[in-house]
């Protein structure tokens, strides 16, 4: 007895033994999330199409895989309804749905493991075009599943070639959504259009372009209407405007007939130029707006970038050599975009203000400029040319991946990426 | 005869009364050996194997028959990376001095560099001239004589700083190396410095058991683990675990949230799909799954 008691005892010692491990992985693979979007309530084509780009939304990042079925469910009554859709693989899900007035959309983020819900909004349709209501729902969606803010509600312009049967091509004005889908023609006047930029007022979408004229190229401003305005005439080059980001003071090059070209400086309705010698090109606002970065070549003859600040009027070099170009900055990351030289090639760099350090983010073949940052701060979009070809491509800093926005058959240049404006725009 | 064949009721009773004695004893002995002394398999695993410990060179010695060593086997590994690391950083300082042009070293921590750097080319003459034990004595005398100088200006080292910096600006830099070079000369050390060797790790039986047992699990995590790409590199979630009898994991929950969902949601999806080895059944663990 008193032997299969200890042999009991030891037993019931070993199994309730407080032998906690503790052990720590780091991960060696990638893979994606799967996350379903489930339909409740009336079989509707509204939502299935918003679903659809819900889905590319998500999925463009290259972190969920979406499983989008086909099947309404009329009611989920109870939490068992919820965690019948529940499998290992796929623990979350979206519930889509749309209210009675046809006015609101709804989301709910469950967690379906447990019935439980994450996250959820009633998304009231802001405009007329059901894909800005798409993506303004993956906006609100997305900072919940990874804490990044969304970026889908932006457009981007760029400029593409349209070739003329022995005739010198003309370059019009697109605009596209972020992912390059939805192309829009935005300018198609019978000349050469370039760099198109997005101004920063939130409630008026506006790009800023260049356009090629006999006596000169003058900056003119188009809205989403098609609706076209002057804005700088001077003789010579009014090329490559750029906003703070609060949208109040603005920046552009203009060489005014002297064939060199100089920063000017708008704010509180007076025109300041900022720059003397030289070539000065490429201007950027920082975060504050009170600096501003630029390209200039009157050093020696190669362009190098600098900085400038408003307030002391004073301009620090930060390059140290090589060939600089094209700079950018996002206000989100507090890092500065620009194309360097490397052998040969053009290869953007970004340069963090904090450290003084430069990061070279693309390699490979091809010319890479024109950079333009994502207002999430995490893509950027630039024009790669290879040959006698470019096009518009961006790459993902997180990952590293790097994909054409734009199709192989034609030629485009000079991207530039929206703000996300209060109202999706799109081009009537 | 035998005694439980005794006729006498008495005496069969006292036999069997003092059997029963002799049992209850032996059994107190063995229970308090098992509950005091064995312990049973009572022990905690605190070692966490992010890295093989073999790594870093230490020799691995089992002692078959203790069950703990009663060292902390993080410490040693810790010490070991620190002593990789300094030999690593010594070997590759060393050849960076070696590339480093005399001229260029006009600073204070620079003369430093070239002492040492005129070390070791000293020392392998030295070695190759030593084969006289007079030769060692005087260098020896020598050395005690710098170690005093080195102390001597360690006291009033305002005195030296100015020094240098008289010898900065009066005499010009071609002239500052070969001052050093004389400088170094006398600063040799001819004891030769015992290479820093990673120090053995003894291991118990049970501590192996727990290692092998901690590698088996991390590599069955590993293999279920993968989170989404493009998430910041210093996400961490903790997830304690209960494994059933089965191996499969009976309860989790989580200790510490990443604070984004689509990391949080990969870790619990692999969790799911854990089958523990057999020594980590019944047992909780905490998984800490870092990005």
């Amino acid at each position: 007895m008193l032997l299969i008691f200890s042999i009991v005892l030891f037993n019931i010692h070993f199994v309730y033994s407080d032998a906690n491990m503790n052990v720590s992985v780091k991960a060696q693979k990638h893979d994606k999330v799967k996350l379903k979007i489930i339909f409740v309530g009336k079989p509707q084509k509204k939502i299935k199409k918003i679903a659809s780009i819900l889905k590319n939304d998500l999925e463009f990042s290259g972190q969920f895989e979406v499983i989008l079925p086909d099947t309404f469910y009329p009611a989920l009554k109870s939490k068992n309804d919820v965690t019948s859709l529940f499998s290992d693989d796929c623990r979350i899900g979206i519930f889509l749905s749309q209210d009675k007035g046809k006015k609101k959309i709804c989301w709910r983020l469950y967690d379906l493991e447990y019935a439980s819900m994450i996250s959820g909004l009633a998304y009231k349709q802001k405009g007329k075009d059901l894909r800005g209501w798409a993506h303004n729902i993956a906006d609100t969606i997305w900072p919940v599943l990874t804490n990044e803010p969304g970026f889908f509600s932006t457009k981007i312009s760029y400029c593409k070639e349209v070739k003329r049967s022995g005739k010198k091509s003309y370059k019009h004005i697109y605009v596209s959504d972020y992912d390059g889908s939805n192309e829009k023609l935005l300018v198609s006047t019978p000349t050469i259009n370039v760099v198109p930029r997005w101004n920063n007022d939130l409630s008026n979408p506006l790009v800023f372009y260049s356009e090629h004229t006999n006596e000169n190229v003058r900056l003119v401003v188009v809205d989403m209407n098609k609706k076209r305005k002057i804005v700088s005439n001077f003789d010579g080059l009014n090329i490559l405007s750029t906003f703070s980001p609060d949208g109040k003071k603005f920046a552009y090059c203009a060489s005014r007939g002297d064939g060199f070209c100089q920063i000017y400086y708008y704010a509180d309705g007076k025109l300041k130029k900022i720059t003397n010698k030289g070539n000065n090109f490429s201007p950027t606002f920082t975060d504050n707006g009170e600096q501003l970065y630029f390209c200039s070549d009157a050093l020696n003859g190669r362009p190098q970038i600098y900085k400038y600040d408003l307030t002391t009027q004073s301009s620090e070099k930060i390059s140290k050599g090589g060939f600089n170009v094209s700079t950018s900055f996002s206000s989100k990351k507090k890092l500065l975009a620009y194309s360097r030289m490397v052998r040969g090639t053009m290869q953007i760099f970004t340069y963090d203000p904090r450290t003084k350090l430069s990061k070279q983010v693309t390699f490979g073949k091809g010319n890479k400029e024109e950079c333009s940052w994502s207002p999430c701060g995490n893509y950027l979009l630039f024009s790669l040319e290879r040959g006698t070809k470019s096009r518009v491509a961006m790459l993902h800093l997180l990952t590293g991946r790097q994909h054409f926005v734009t199709s192989c058959k034609d030629n485009n240049y000079y991207p530039a990426w929206s703000p996300i404006y209060a109202e999706f725009p799109s081009v009537r | 005869m035998l005694p439980w064949l005794h006729k006498s009721t008495r005496k069969r009773l006292i036999f069997w009364g003092k059997l029963f004695i002799f049992s209850l004893s032996t059994h107190v002995v063995g229970l308090v050996f098992i509950f005091f002394v064995y312990r049973g398999e009572n022990f905690s695993y605190n070692v966490s194997i992010n890295r093989s410990i073999t790594k870093f060179g230490a020799p691995i010695i089992l002692l078959p028959l203790a069950k703990t060593t009663g060292t902390n086997l993080n410490k040693l590994i810790n010490v070991n990376k620190q002593i990789t690391k300094n030999v690593k950083t010594k070997s590759k300082k060393v050849l960076s001095k070696k590339n480093i042009k005399p001229k260029k070293t006009t600073t204070i921590s620079k003369t430093k560099k070239k002492k040492t750097v005129s070390k070791r080319s000293k020392k392998n003459k030295v070695s190759k001239k030593e084969s006289t034990k007079k030769k060692i004595e005087q260098k020896k005398n020598k050395k005690k004589k710098v170690v005093k100088k080195n102390k001597k200006q360690n006291k009033n080292p305002v005195k030296k700083k100015s020094k240098i910096e008289k010898s900065k600006k009066v005499v010009q830099p071609g002239k500052i190396v070969k001052k050093k070079v004389v400088a170094s000369k006398k600063a040799v050390v001819p004891a030769v410095a015992k290479p820093v060797e990673p120090q053995p790790i003894y291991v118990g039986r049970q501590e192996l058991a727990a290692l092998q047992m901690q590698a088996e699990i991390e590599q069955e995590v590993l293999k279920h683990w993968s989170p989404p790409a493009g998430l910041s590199k210093e996400l961490t979630c903790s997830i304690k675990v209960l494994v059933g009898w089965d191996g499969n994991i009976k309860n989790s929950v989580i200790q510490k949230t990443s604070g984004v969902l689509i990391y949080d949601i990969s870790a619990r999806t692999a969790v799911s799909k854990l089958n523990m080895p057999k020594g980590a059944r019944g047992k909780e663990i905490n998984i800490l799954f870092n990005q």
